[in-house]
């Protein structure tokens, strides 16, 4: 990547206090919904909800990642780079298991609805499952491109910078 | 490939964004009283609160800007950050004061969320305050010919 002029590459460090205000509203807003009433993990329909709330956000969150990779790359921070791969490849992971739990949350709630309630359920577990498996698949890209990137680019770099080794 | 030709898209998309959350806003607006303390924190609350669309908007504005190196957007946009800046800036001690005043009148058990969502939106009045008035500052100081065209080495890395 072409290296810009230091004022505008001041400009992407307040990309990451862009991105930083996004995910501590966004955090913060979803603690509020979860525990402003009584949160009682225990309920399949407890969990139903927060999955649900969480899937709803996933847009917002998306945003403020990409505002970090967008002031990363352009400011070649590439151990931070590497460090959100692993942080992206642990999020699908974690959401990989969420979505299985909603899933199974999902069925019970099914079973548990009445008939004219279904049709709304079935929409509103399509969605979040949607989102969230199109989150599951972003993440996991986004983690092992980013792993490969720093990894191919450390490499290069070393043999640039390594001594010219003579044999005897 | 040059993406000149597309970077107004990027503008347009950036005004509409703004326009939008604009438009969204205006409707609640009239329902708040700002004269009493209750009405001006749940004004400042809401506007504070519908951030990532605006600050997408202002990524795209700045970026587009500083890619053209258009000196007149570039001051305009600066301007306009260093004014939004102090005023948010301006608005914390405000909403500071309205939130203390309504904290007697909350529940005992909603306490805790009182005080997160007043958290958030001081965390949002200064961190937006304080980028916008960085922006601003720096906006105003990047130069069209030092914006994007030519690239400058940075010199050997240590």
């Amino acid at each position: 990547m072409e290296p810009f002029d230091p004022k505008v590459r001041k400009l992407f460090w307040l990309a990451y206090l862009a991105a930083g205000l996004m995910l501590v509203d966004q955090v913060i807003e979803i603690a509020v919904a979860l525990l402003g009433s009584n949160p009682t993990p225990g309920l399949a329909s407890w969990r139903y909800g927060a999955f649900g709330l969480i899937a709803g956000r996933l847009g917002f969150l998306i945003v403020a990642d990409a505002f970090l990779f967008a002031a990363a790359t352009s400011l070649d921070h590439r151990i931070f780079l590497r460090i959100l791969g692993f942080v992206h490849l642990a999020m699908a992971v974690v959401l990989f298991g969420a979505l299985l739990l909603f899933g199974l949350d999902a069925i019970e709630m099914h079973g548990r609805a009445r008939s004219a309630m279904s049709g709304l359920l079935n929409l509103a577990t399509l969605r979040a499952g949607g989102v969230s498996a199109i989150a599951i698949a972003l993440f996991t890209w986004a983690g092992i491109a980013t792993i490969r990137m720093t990894r191919k680019h450390r490499r290069r770099g070393e043999s640039r910078g390594s001594a010219p080794v003579i044999s005897r | 490939m040059n993406p000149r030709p597309l970077l107004p898209l990027a503008v347009v998309s950036g005004l509409f964004l703004l326009l939008y959350r604009v438009l969204d806003l205006s409707v609640a607006w009239p329902d708040l009283d700002v004269a009493t303390p209750a009405g001006r924190a749940r004004l400042i609350a809401l506007t504070v609160s519908r951030i990532p669309a605006p600050l997408l908007a202002d990524f795209l504005l700045i970026g587009t800007t500083v890619s053209l190196g258009h000196p007149g957007g570039l001051r305009l946009l600066g301007k306009a950050h260093l004014a939004g800046g102090l005023i948010l800036l301006a608005l914390t001690p405000v909403f500071l004061i309205d939130s203390g005043s309504l904290a007697p009148a909350v529940v005992a058990g909603e306490v805790s969320v009182f005080r997160m969502l007043v958290v958030r939106v001081l965390v949002l009045l200064l961190g937006l305050g304080i980028g916008g008035i960085l922006t601003g500052r720096l906006l105003l100081s990047v130069t069209p010919q030092t914006a994007s065209h030519k690239p400058v080495d940075p010199g050997p890395k240590s």
